[in-house]
């Protein structure tokens, strides 16, 4: 049974310690300065001129004269533009978005067929959907205060061994920062109204569901909170997103359905409050699911709401772990292989034109990253990558295996794959295994690969890890060629106990085929 | 040999602080998760293109056209169906294609409008044609995925605020910062060792997402995207250096917070109205050279870091 | 009024595996009386005390507060203890006097910005009641604390270290808080690792080491048991044996 004056008391609490004084007024005030103008004032596009860009096309091909003389038209001669023309035996062939002004042009007079145009009704939201954004927007710091600062505070434990419930602290820190976000958005809202830019009406409703499932969702994130800073960039870095994409996803239904989009938990109250659709039954469908969702993050922060969290440290090495091996093979299955599917859907050209080297550079970046931060979380950076200082004997048999190396590349090993697209990804995958390119990027990759499959791998996973990595992200597609590479690069490093060797082999390994 | 010193404190602060940084696991989730969402984002959509490709849709042909042209759009994968009134069923959207071999009434956005439109006209004898498929060009793609490197700036520019406020804000409470302010430098190195460590750890990561872009779908003048994107998060790390005054996380975090947040999403949504191409964060949807917004986010970092050397030693 | 019957707590860390924090320790501590809990760090004080706050439920073994079941009913068990942890934190903005009455609200005191002067007068940090926390001195900080805590006239009160960063003078005041607390009838269990503290406040005290209790008894009777003169000896004695 929650007691409502035990709620009302720790909302009181939370407000006062965080609004009070000079600093605390800043809150207040900038939900105000912030709504107010969006709700009273005109349209900033009936006080800015809009840009003459807006309404630019740029051209490229075989541009009829009569289209280059049109306002706001502009040639690209290298091409890229957004409206490709090309003569194809006789017949003009136009490729992009047409202006009704440009198909008048190539229409002519005398034009055999006729095109009639039915507007195809796009409901886009209203500016009091911006209420609903910018107060969840502001609040996002005061959420985070409210549980990581108070952990920090070493005042979360008072309130843990007091005689409230963890059901009554969270209902009050929800209704204290919840609450501020409605009434601010309600506020703005009867100041739009009186101000005759919105009408009275059923998108009153979800509207404060948006600081509401705001400061529900941002409650549960920063449940297991140590500080305010590690909470604040855990909001701002998901509920931005949700917010975004949920509106983005409903909007989208919603052009199916109104009450598909309305189902959307968020994305529904968000767009339902720009009075998007018409009627009762979308925003009051909105508000439902959105108070469902702001239900579901209270409870989950209700049960797991503790004074020093406990993690499990088995599930923590397992999860990094697996963490770890699905970035380093996302950073080269997504860069170098993904392309590829362009075609697959449809844009053939996307997929031929873009080029693997873009890939290539940004799978070796991400992995770069990886060892500076996992040299920056070590106590010695050093050691984390194998860094040590390498014996001659050690720099000799680098140099050894490197032309091995080289060699082997000249060993047909037998292809694994089947059917065009295989071969594609196998290609490319083999490109990124041992690019033929110079230049900077290419020995971006020779670094980074050592770095992490002979430092970091090598370090946390041992000679095994390493070598499986290696065949997993770098030949999945040729794994008898990289089990021979990596258990030769692995061993060496390992035996050494140092990453200069095996870097000494890779970068021989690129540079002698040049 | 005084300035040595505070050259050497300001190399050795920032690098501390910039690994501080790094070892929180919440930071380094954070850094990487837009790249991550947007381009699994990306690949979904590119899963649902493949398999949830619509399948040609319905055509309302008026009686007595010539079955050559109903022919053709059937052999373009089109069904045709007899209706006495094609355009009134188009305008009800009972079909979204219609054509008495004359007219062509299509409804704007329809994904199969130009091969329709191209058939009728092929029919017609007509001098021209449009011709649009699901194809995106690589120049195309490339300003798509300058847009999107922009709005992951966004992103990275609310990080720089957390990363300047927060972290001046959690020293002052754990009492790292008085053990900084205390060392015999000048009290500007310390504030601009920690301007330097978040731009340092942000623009990395930026130019990581912006690579990540580069392989999926290309970005337009990335060394430009980069170079604004990394303005706008160090001068977001100095708005929050200089805003947060005495605040510390138990004087209060949110107000503070909010000014900032305030001052940033106000210079984007300026830059976005207006032309301001030299300006950091509003430079972010401008263009143009990103060396000018560089230059003028170093000397913000440095105007910050005075200002917060100023209010720090008020307490 | 407060009885821990065979309680057990484990922790599982990476670098050490499965630690056995809390290894069945027993102990009562009746109304009007002060019970210490000595031992080294990591000795499992904070544990045992975070248990009886409820804040961390014990793997085993029963926990009577006020006739309560501790592990049933731990909203019920609150309201008749207060804890005060090692570092416990204030609003740095808010005075003495609206931290403490905020607090009774939450606790669910009647008139509680009455009982928060009343109690401020009581622990002597009425002068500087409309001072902002973030302005006292550490000594005045752990009086605003221990008037919070007192807030809800509990029954029972937990104190961990309750001297810890204190002066003398300091020392002296919140120990003669804790003997007046006693004097009122509340049971009082009271961990520290200082054995001046010790020795001139508990009726009764507990040494534990490495989770288990290893001694109970008065003052005397521990120093007849291990033939020592001084607490210090004694503990030691206990702790390295």
């Amino acid at each position: 049974m929650i007691r409502s004056e035990r709620v009302a008391a720790v909302a009181r609490l939370d407000l006062r310690t965080e609004l009070k004084g000079r600093q605390g007024f800043l809150l207040p005030a900038i939900l105000a300065g912030l709504l107010l103008p969006v709700a009273a004032l005109p349209d900033l596009g009936e006080l800015v001129a809009p840009r003459e860009q807006r309404q630019h096309i740029t051209v490229y091909g075989d541009v009829p004269h009569a289209v280059l003389a049109l306002p706001g038209v502009s040639v690209r001669p290298e091409g890229g533009g957004q409206v490709r023309f090309e003569y194809r035996d006789g017949i003009l062939y136009v490729e992009g978005p047409i202006r009704p002004d440009v198909r008048a042009v190539l229409d002519g007079p005398d034009s055999p067929v006729t095109r009639v145009s039915v507007p195809r009704v796009i409901s886009l939201p209203q500016r009091t959907m911006l209420l609903g954004l910018l107060s969840a927007s502001v609040l996002t710091g005061a959420v985070s205060a409210s549980i990581g600062g108070e952990r920090s505070r070493r005042t979360l434990v008072i309130l843990l061994s007091a005689a409230v419930a963890r059901a009554e602290i969270v209902g009050g820190k929800f209704a204290a920062w919840g609450g501020l976000g409605a009434l601010a958005t309600l506020v703005a809202a009867a100041t739009a109204i009186a101000a005759g830019h919105a009408p009275f009406g059923w998108w009153l409703v979800p509207l404060p569901c948006v600081p509401l499932v705001t400061v529900a969702l941002g409650l549960w994130l920063v449940r297991n909170a140590t500080d305010v800073v590690g909470g604040t960039t855990t909001t701002l870095r998901v509920l931005p997103v949700v917010l975004a994409l949920g509106a983005i996803v409903a909007w989208v239904l919603g052009s199916v359905h109104p009450l598909l989009g309305a189902a959307v938990p968020v994305g529904g109250a968000v767009v339902a409050a720009g009075q998007t659709w018409p009627g009762a039954w979308p925003p009051l469908v909105a508000a439902a699911s959105t108070l469902a969702l702001i239900a579901a993050c209270l409870w989950g922060t209700v049960r797991d709401l503790e004074e020093a969290p406990d993690r499990d440290p088995l599930e923590r090495t397992l999860f990094l772990a697996a963490g770890l091996g699905s970035l380093a093979a996302l950073l080269w299955w997504i860069p170098v292989a993904v392309p590829l599917l362009w075609g697959v859907a449809g844009n053939q050209r996307l997929s031929d034109d873009l080029p693997p080297e873009n890939g290539i550079l940004a799978g070796a970046l991400g992995l770069l990253a990886i060892c500076v931060v996992r040299a920056a979380r070590a106590t010695g950076p050093r050691d984390a990558l194998l860094l040590a200082r390498p014996s001659l004997d050690g720099i000799a048999s680098g140099l050894a295996i490197g032309v091995v190396l080289a060699a082997l590349q000249l060993v047909p090993f037998p292809p694994l794959t089947d059917g065009p697209l295989m071969a594609s990804f196998s290609e490319r995958l083999g490109a990124a295994f041992h690019p033929t390119w110079a230049g900077f990027a290419g020995w971006l990759v020779v670094v980074a690969d050592e770095l992490f499959f002979r430092g970091v791998l090598l370090r946390s996973l041992g000679p095994l890890g390493s070598i499986l990595g290696y065949v997993i992200v770098r030949a999945p597609l040729d794994p008898l060629r990289g089990l021979l590479v990596g258990t030769l690069l692995t061993g060496t490093a390992h035996r050494t106990r140092s990453v200069w060797p095996a870097l000494v082999a890779h970068a021989v390994w690129f540079a002698l085929p040049m | 040999m005084r300035l040595y010193r505070a050259l050497r404190a300001l190399v050795v602060l920032t690098a501390s602080t910039a690994r501080r940084l790094l070892r929180e696991q919440l930071v380094v989730r954070s850094l990487i998760w837009p790249t991550l969402v947007a381009s699994l984002t990306l690949g979904l959509t590119l899963l649902v293109m493949i398999w949830l490709r619509p399948p040609w849709p319905e055509v309302a042909v008026a009686p007595g056209t010539d079955h050559v042209l109903v022919q053709a759009l059937e052999d373009e994968g089109f069904t045709t169906v007899e209706d006495p009134d094609p355009g009134g069923s188009v305008r009800s959207r009972r079909v979204e294609l219609g054509t008495d071999g004359r007219i062509v009434w299509i409804v704007d956005g329809h994904p199969h409008q130009s091969r329709f439109e191209s058939t009728v006209r092929a029919y017609r004898n007509a001098p021209w044609r449009p011709v649009r498929g699901l194809e995106v060009s690589i120049g195309e793609g490339a300003i798509y995925g300058r847009t999107v490197c922009r709005f992951l700036a966004l992103v990275f520019t609310l990080y720089g605020l957390v990363f300047g406020l927060g972290g001046v804000a959690r020293d002052r409470d754990d009492g790292t910062l008085e053990a900084e302010l205390a060392l015999p430098i000048p009290r500007v190195v310390v504030g601009l060792s920690r301007w330097l460590a978040s731009a340092l750890v942000l623009g990395p990561a930026y130019a990581l997402s912006i690579a990540v872009f580069g392989a999926l779908l290309t970005v337009a003048e990335p060394l430009d995207v980069l170079l604004h994107g990394a303005a706008s998060s160090a001068t977001a790390a100095a708005i929050g250096i200089a805003v947060v005054g005495t605040a510390g996380i138990k004087q209060g975090f949110a107000g503070p917070f909010a000014v900032g947040m305030t001052v940033a999403t106000g210079l984007a949504g300026a830059g976005a109205a207006l032309d301001l191409g030299w300006v950091p964060i509003a430079s972010l949807f401008a263009g143009g050279s990103g060396v000018p917004a560089m230059v003028l986010a170093g000397a913000v970092g440095v105007v910050a870091s005075l200002v917060f050397a100023l209010r720090a030693g008020r307490t | 009024m407060v009885e821990v019957v065979e309680l057990v707590k484990r922790f599982r860390t990476a670098s050490r595996g499965t630690v056995i924090a809390v290894d069945r320790v027993t102990f009562s501590v009746g109304a009007g009386e002060i019970y210490g809990l000595l031992g080294p760090n990591g000795a499992g004080k904070t544990t045992t005390l975070r248990m009886l706050a409820t804040l961390v439920a014990p793997d085993d073994g029963r926990i009577t507060v006020a006739g309560i079941d501790g592990r049933r009913h731990p909203l019920r068990v609150r309201e008749k203890l207060a804890y005060v942890p090692a570092e416990a934190g204030l609003p740095e903005r808010l005075t003495p006097r609206e931290a403490v009455t905020l607090f009774a609200a939450v606790q669910g005191v009647r008139a509680p910005a009455v009982a928060a002067d009343r109690l401020l007068e009581t622990i002597g940090a009425s002068s500087y009641a409309d001072a902002a926390c973030g302005d006292l001195s550490t000594g005045m900080k752990r009086r605003v604390v221990l008037a919070r805590a007192l807030v809800h006239s509990p029954s029972v009160l937990l104190l961990d270290e309750p001297t810890d960063g204190l002066d003398v003078p300091g020392r002296r005041d919140v120990l003669a808080l804790v003997r007046q607390q006693a004097q009122e009838g509340r049971a009082i269990v009271l961990s520290s690792h200082i054995m001046g503290e010790i020795e001139q406040v508990v009726d009764r005290l507990g040494v534990v080491a490495n989770g288990r209790l290893v001694a109970e008894g008065t003052v005397g009777e521990v120093l007849e048991r291990t033939s020592a003169s001084r607490l210090d000896d004694a503990f030691l004695r206990l702790v390295e044996s």
